[in-house]
C-alpha cells in the first residue's frame, strides 16, 4: 500500500514537470560543452574562445574557408616589415553605445601587453612593440622583427576589441562577468561554472542573427553530453566521444559533424636528454613500432588522420609526409643494433583530454611491448600532467596544434626547438632550420624552409607524430551547422530549420 | 538468520570463485587487447575464443579482466582495511587506556577525520602524490581509520576497568604489556566484525576512485577502474559497467549479511 | 548540559582548525600553481611575474597565516580560475546541492522510516523479506552506477526524464534518487533493527500487558528509542552525503560545491578548494553538534 503511494507520488512529479527540456522554438538553440565557463574578459582568458567570441569581433576574421576575411577592418596592409596598418570599419557600435575606433583597438591590446596586468595569453601577439592611433579610423601597429603572422595573430584571442569607456568605467573584474562587445550575441545571463545564456544583438554589423537566444551549458561527463543531445536537452554537443558516434547517427533526430582534420595532432613526446631516447635508432624503432591504421580505424573508428607531420593539412607550411611504415620486426632490428636487443622498461604519460586516449596508450604500449620494450603506463589528470609533461615522461602523449594562427610555425616551433617550454627534443641542425624559419617573410621562401624542418622531423623523429584528430560534433538534424576547423562555433550562422 | 548466512555465502563463492579460477585458469589474456574484436557483446565468439561477458573497447575479455580485477580490488580493500584497522585499534586502546590529554588529541584527530569528505580527501591526495596501487592502498587505509579508533576507545574503557587487568596494573606490568596482552584480546573480535562491517564502504570507496580516474592505472584492471572506463563507452556496451557493477553489489550484500550475523552472532550491537 | 554542549562546540572549532592546516598544506604539495595557471608557451619571466602577483613565492607558513586570518572573516582571496571571490563562488553553489542533499535526505529519511516500520512490525513476512532484499540491494550499488543506469532507462531509452542540468523539479528527480538511495537502504535497516530490538524490551511488554493498542507501542514508545540509533549515525552518514552529491553532481551535470571541488581540485584552483572543503568541514560539525543536541534531547536517561 504504501509502496503504490510511494510510486504514485514518483509517478505524480514526473507528469507535472511537463517536457520543458526539450527544445521546440526555431530561434533557441542550445550548446552543450565539455568546459565551464568562468570568466569572459576577452583578453584574460584561460579557456577556449567558444562563447566570447560569440560576443566580441576582432579586426581580421576567418571565412569558413580558413581564408582570413575583414572583421572590424575592413582592411590592412603591410607598410614595412616591421609596420602594419589597419583601416577600420566605420559605423560600428559596441552594444553599450561605445563607437569602434583606433582608441579601442590601442585600448584593447594595449591592456594585454602591459605586464602589469599579467595576462595570461600574452605571448600570442607579443610581437608588438607599439599601437598607434593614426587618425580615428586607422592604427598603426609596430612589431619588435618581422611578423608576416601578424594579421592572424589580430583574429584570435587576445586581440579581440573590447569598449575603453565600460571597462574604465567599471574594472576588469565586472567585466569578465558582465561582457560588452561589438559581436553579433550580447550577455543575458551568466551562471558561472553552470551555462551562459546570450541574445541577439539585432544592431549587429552583419545584421541581425536568426537565432536569438543561446545557450551555452557546460555537461563535462561525456556520456552525459551526449545524452543531453540524444534526449533533446542541447542541440549541438562539442567532443561527441568516438565510441558513442554509432548512437548519435542510430538517432532518427541526430547527426555526427565530423570536421576532418579539425583537431590536434597527437603526437608522443620523447624525452631526448633520457636514456634510451637519445638514441636516433631507439626513436626511429618506437616510431616504426606503431600500428596507426590499426589505431584510427578500431579504436578511433576512423575519426582521425594518420599522419606524418605535426603540421595540420589547413596549416600554411603543410606538407605531405607519408607516416611511417607500421614494421615490428624492422624496429626489432633496430633495437637490437642500437644496444638493446631485448628492449628495455620505460614509462608512458598520458591525460583525459584527446579523443579516446585511454584505450590509444593502452594499445601503444602493447604495441611496444611486440618489440620487447615494455611499458609503465601512468595516466594523469590534465592539470597535473600539464606540469610532469615537458620534464618527466619520458613518453607522453599530447596534443597540438596551430588554432590559433592556422600556420606551421606554431605547430612544430614550440614543440621541436630545443630549450622551448614544451620541447623535449634537441636535434642542432632542426634548430637551425626552425630558426631560420622565423627569420623570413617570403612566404614562398618560408614554405620550402618549413617543408625542409618536416623532412628532417620525418627523419630524426624528435617526436612520434601519430595522428591528427577529428572535431567531432553532435548536432539535432534541425540544425545547420557544419563546424570549423578552427574549432569556433559562430552562432551568428547557425540556422535552425 | 541462517538464510542470510546462506545467502553470503553463495555470493562469496561467487566472487571468490571468479577471481581465484579466472585468473588461474582462464585462457584469454585480461590485459592484451584484440583491436580486430571490440565491443562484443556477452556470449559472443570472436577470432575463435567464446567471450562470455563480451569484450570492450580493445577486444579483451570482460571475463578475464573481471577475475583479475576482482582480486586486485578485493586486495587493495582487505589491505587498506587492515592497515585502517591497525591504526585505528591502536591509537583508540592508546586513547581509550591512557586518557587526559592523549585521549583528547587523538580523538579531535578522529573528528578531524571524519569532518573532510573521505572522497575529497581521497582525491587531494591521490591528485597530489599520483595514482598508482600503493599509494591507493596507503590513502585508503589511513583515511579509514577513526570508525576503528572510535570503537576500539570505547571497548578499551569497559574492557580496563576489569577486575583482572586492575590486578595486573596493581602488580606493575607495563602499561604497553597489559594494553596488547590484556586488552587487545578483549576488543578483537568487535573490531574483526567491525572490518567485515566497513569492507562495503571500502569496495564502493574504491569504485569510486576508480570512476573517478584516479584509481590503479591501466591496463591493470579494478572493478572501480573497469566501470570508470566502461562509463564512457556504457551507452554501446553496457555489459561492461553492469557485470563490475553486479560484482560489486555482490560482495558488499555479503559482507553486509556476514557482518550483521556476526553481530547478533557475537552480541555487538553497539557496533 | 550546557557545559557539555559548550566543550562540543569548542571541539569542533579545534577540528576546523586542524582541517583549515592538513588542507591547506597539503594543497602546496601539488607543484607550482603558477606553471597550471599560465598557457603552455609562456616564457619562465612571465611565469615568475605571475606567481609573484598571486603571491606564491612567499613562505608557505606566512602564505598560512595570511590564510587563517582571511579565512576568519570570509575572504578565501579570488578564484584563480574564475577571477572571483572563492567564498562567493561557493555560496552560489550552496542552493543547489543544499536543494540535491536536502530532497535526497528528506524522500530517504521518510521512506526509510515508512519502509522499516512496517518491516519491523511485519517481521518475517513477505513484505519484510522484500523490504529488506531492496534495503540491501540499496546500499549494495555506487551511487554512479545508480546514476548511469537511470539515465540509460529514464532518459535515453523512455524520454521521461532530463538528463542532466537543474532547474525543473524533474531535472531533480533522477539525481535525488540516486543520491538518497543508500540512505534510504541504511535508515530502513537501523530502523527496522532498533525497532524490532526496542519491541521486545520490558516496558514495551508492560505496554502491551496494559492493554495499550498497537500503534500506540510503536509510536509512542519503541520508535522513540529506535530513533537513538538512528539520530547518532545521521551524523556520520552526512559526510558521506556530501561525498555522494559530489559524483552525482559530476553525473548530471548538478551545478553544486560538489562539482565546484572537483573541479577546483583538478584545475588546482587552491583557494575555491580550501573554501569548499573548509566548508563542508563546517557543515559537518554544525550537523554533528545538531546531532549531540538530539541525542541528549532523545535519551533523557543521559545525565551530563
Amino acid at each position: 500500500m504504501k509502496v503504490s503511494a510511494a510510486f504514485a507520488l514518483t509517478v505524480a512529479l514526473v507528469a507535472t514537470a511537463p517536457a520543458a527540456w526539450s527544445q521546440e522554438a526555431k530561434d533557441q538553440l542550445v550548446i552543450a560543452r565539455a568546459a565551464g565557463t568562468t570568466a569572459m574578459d576577452p583578453g584574460f582568458l584561460r579557456e577556449s574562445a567558444t562563447i566570447v567570441d560569440n560576443i566580441f569581433d576582432t579586426m581580421v576574421e576567418r571565412d569558413s574557408q580558413m581564408k582570413l576575411e575583414p572583421g572590424l577592418a575592413l582592411s590592412w596592409k603591410s607598410i614595412n616589415p616591421t609596420t602594419w596598418e589597419f583601416k577600420l570599419r566605420p559605423g560600428v557600435k559596441f552594444t553599450d553605445g561605445e563607437p569602434v575606433n583606433a582608441e579601442a583597438v590601442k585600448f584593447s591590446l594595449d591592456r594585454v601587453l602591459n605586464p602589469d596586468n599579467h595576462a595570461p595569453t600574452i605571448s600570442y601577439i607579443r610581437t608588438i612593440s607599439k599601437v598607434e592611433v593614426v587618425d580615428p579610423m586607422t592604427v598603426r601597429i609596430t612589431t619588435s622583427g618581422p611578423d608576416p603572422l601578424l594579421p592572424t595573430r589580430m583574429s584570435r584571442y587576445p586581440a579581440y576589441i573590447v569598449p575603453p569607456k565600460y571597462l574604465k568605467e567599471h574594472g576588469r573584474d565586472y567585466f569578465a562577468s558582465h561582457p560588452v562587445g561589438s559581436g553579433p550575441y550580447e550577455l543575458e545571463k551568466f551562471v558561472p561554472g553552470q551555462s551562459v545564456e546570450l541574445k541577439a544583438n539585432d544592431d549587429y554589423w552583419r545584421g541581425a542573427p536568426s537565432i536569438k537566444t543561446v545557450t551555452f551549458k557546460t555537461i563535462p561527463d561525456a556520456t552525459a553530453r551526449t545524452t543531453a543531445l540524444l534526449n533533446g536537452e542541447a542541440d549541438i554537443i562539442e567532443d561527441l566521444p568516438v565510441n558513442l558516434v554509432p548512437m548519435v547517427q542510430a538517432s532518427p533526430n541526430d547527426q555526427v559533424v565530423d570536421v576532418k582534420n579539425g583537431g590536434l595532432t597527437i603526437y608522443l613526446g620523447l624525452v631526448m636528454s633520457q636514456k634510451p631516447l637519445d638514441n636516433l635508432k631507439v626513436r626511429q624503432a618506437l616510431n616504426m613500432a606503431i600500428d596507426r591504421k590499426t589505431i584510427v580505424n578500431d579504436i578511433l573508428h576512423g575519426m582521425a588522420t594518420v599522419s606524418g607531420t605535426q603540421v595540420g593539412k589547413f596549416d600554411f607550411g603543410y606538407t605531405d609526409i607519408p607516416a611511417p611504415k607500421y614494421d615490428p620486426a624492422a624496429a626489432k632490428k633496430l633495437l637490437a643494433e642500437a644496444g638493446y636487443p631485448n628492449g628495455f622498461t620505460i614509462t608512458l604519460e598520458s591525460t583525459h583530454r584527446y579523443l579516446n586516449d585511454d584505450a590509444v596508450a593502452t594499445a601503444i604500449a602493447q604495441m611496444f611491448g611486440d618489440i620487447g620494450v615494455k611499458v609503465k603506463q601512468k595516466v594523469l589528470d590534465w592539470s597535473v600532467y600539464l606540469q610532469e609533461v615537458p620534464r618527466k615522461g619520458p613518453i607522453f602523449m599530447l596534443g597540438w596544434g596551430s588554432t590559433q594562427t592556422l600556420d606551421a610555425d606554431a605547430a612544430i616551433y614550440p614543440i621541436m626547438h630545443s630549450g622551448e617550454p614544451y620541447s623535449t627534443a634537441s636535434i642542432p641542425e632542426l634548430d637551425k632550420l626552425l630558426d631560420k624559419s622565423r627569420k623570413i617573410v617570403d612566404p614562398s621562401k618560408r614554405a620550402e624552409v618549413l617543408k625542409q624542418v618536416q623532412e628532417l622531423a620525418a627523419k630524426d623523429v624528435p617526436l612520434i607524430t601519430l595522428y591528427q584528430q577529428d572535431a567531432v560534433y553532435g548536432k539535432a538534424k534541425d540544425v545547420v551547422f557544419s563546424g570549423r576547423a578552427d574549432a569556433r562555433i559562430p552562432v551568428y550562422t547557425i540556422k535552425k530549420q | 538468520m541462517q538464510a542470510d548466512l546462506i545467502v553470503a555465502c553463495i555470493l562469496l563463492v561467487v566472487a571468490f570463485g571468479t577471481c581465484i579460477l579466472v585468473p588461474l585458469f582462464w585462457p584469454l589474456d585480461p590485459v592484451r587487447g584484440v583491436f580486430s574484436a571490440t565491443f562484443k557483446p556477452p556470449m559472443s565468439f570472436a577470432g575463435g575464443h567464446l567471450h562470455p561477458l563480451g569484450t570492450d573497447q580493445l577486444g579483451r575479455d570482460l571475463l578475464a579482466r573481471l577475475g583479475l580485477g576482482t582480486a586486485i580490488s578485493l586486495g587493495i580493500v582487505f589491505v587498506a582495511s587492515v592497515i585502517s584497522a591497525v591504526l585505528g585499534t591502536v591509537l583508540g586502546m592508546i586513547a581509550g587506556y591512557f586518557g587526559g590529554w592523549v585521549d583528547a588529541l587523538i580523538m579531535r584527530l578522529v573528528d578531524m577525520q571524519l569532518a573532510i569528505p573521505f572522497i575529497l580527501l581521497i582525491l587531494l591526495i591521490v591528485a597530489v602524490i599520483g595514482p598508482s596501487l600503493m599509494n591507493l592502498i596507503v590513502v585508503l587505509g589511513i583515511t579509514g581509520w577513526a570508525i576503528y579508533a572510535r570503537v576500539a576507545r570505547a571497548r578499551t574503557l569497559e574492557v580496563r576497568e576489569l577486575e583482572y587487568i586492575e590486578s595486573a596494573r596493581a602488580i606493575g606490568q607495563r602499561k604497553l604489556f597489559i594494553l596488547f596482552r590484556h586488552v587487545l584480546p578483549n576488543i578483537l573480535v568487535p573490531q574483526t566484525v567491525l572490518l567485515t562491517l566497513d569492507l562495503p564502504r571500502l569496495i564502493i570507496l574504491e569504485a569510486s576512485v576508480g570512476f573517478l580516474g584516479l584509481g590503479v592505472q591501466p591496463p591493470t584492471p579494478t572493478l572501480g577502474g573497469l566501470i570508470g572506463e566502461g562509463r564512457s563507452f556504457m551507452l554501446i556496451a553496457n555489459w561492461l559497467v553492469l557485470y563490475p557493477g553486479l560484482m560489486i553489489a555482490a560482495l558488499v550484500i555479503a559482507c553486509n549479511l556476514l557482518g550483521d550475523w556476526l553481530v547478533r552472532r557475537n552480541d555487538l550491537r553497539e557496533l | 548540559m550546557l557545559r557539555y554542549l559548550l566543550i562540543r562546540a569548542g571541539q569542533g572549532l579545534l577540528v576546523l582548525f586542524g582541517v583549515s592546516a592538513i588542507v591547506f598544506f597539503s594543497l602546496f604539495l601539488t607543484g607550482d600553481p603558477a606553471a597550471v595557471m599560465m598557457p603552455p608557451d609562456a616564457t619562465t619571466a612571465e611565469i615568475a611575474s605571475f606567481r609573484h602577483a598571486m603571491g606564491f613565492d612567499q613562505p608557505i607558513w606566512i602564505q598560512y597565516l595570511r590564510f587563517l586570518g582571511h579565512a576568519l572573516t570570509g575572504h578565501f582571496g579570488d578564484s584563480l580560475r574564475y577571477q572571483q571571490p572563492a567564498l562567493s563562488l561557493l555560496l552560489q553553489r550552496i542552493p543547489a546541492t543544499a536543494l540535491l542533499a536536502l530532497t535526497a535526505l528528506a524522500w530517504s529519511s521518510l521512506f526509510g522510516f515508512v519502509f522499516g516500520i512496517i518491516a519491523a512490525l511485519r517481521q518475517n513476512s513477505a513484505l519484510d523479506l522484500t523490504i529488506r532484499v531492496v534495503s540491501l540491494l540499496g546500499q549494495a550499488v555506487p551511487v554512479f552506477w545508480l546514476g548511469l543506469l537511470m539515465i540509460i532507462v529514464f532518459s535515453l531509452r523512455h524520454h521521461w526524464l532530463p538528463s542532466s542540468g537543474m532547474g525543473t523539479a524533474a531535472q531533480l528527480v533522477m539525481p535525488s534518487l540516486s543520491l538518497g538511495a543508500y540512505y534510504f537502504a541504511a535508515i530502513t535497516r537501523l530502523v527496522r533493527a532498533s525497532l524490532i530490538e526496542a519491541l521486545g524490551q520490558d516496558y514495551v511488554r508492560t505496554a502491551r500487558a496494559k492493554g495499550l493498542s498497537e500503534w500506540r507501542i510503536t509510536v509512542r514508545h519503541a520508535l522513540r528509542n529506535a530513533l537513538i540509533p538512528v539520530v547518532t549515525v545521521q551524523g556520520m552518514y552526512f559526510a558521506s552525503l556530501m561525498g555522494g552529491a559530489l559524483i552525482t553532481e559530476i553525473i548530471f551535470a548538478w551545478p553544486g560545491v560538489g562539482r565546484l571541488a572537483v573541479e577546483a581540485i583538478q584545475t588546482r584552483d587552491f583557494t575555491v578548494v580550501q573554501a569548499t572543503v573548509l566548508f563542508s568541514a563546517l557543515l559537518f560539525v554544525v550537523v554533528n553538534f545538531l546531532v549531540d543536541i538530539a541525542y541528549v534531547w532523545l535519551n533523557p536517561r543521559i545525565r551530563l
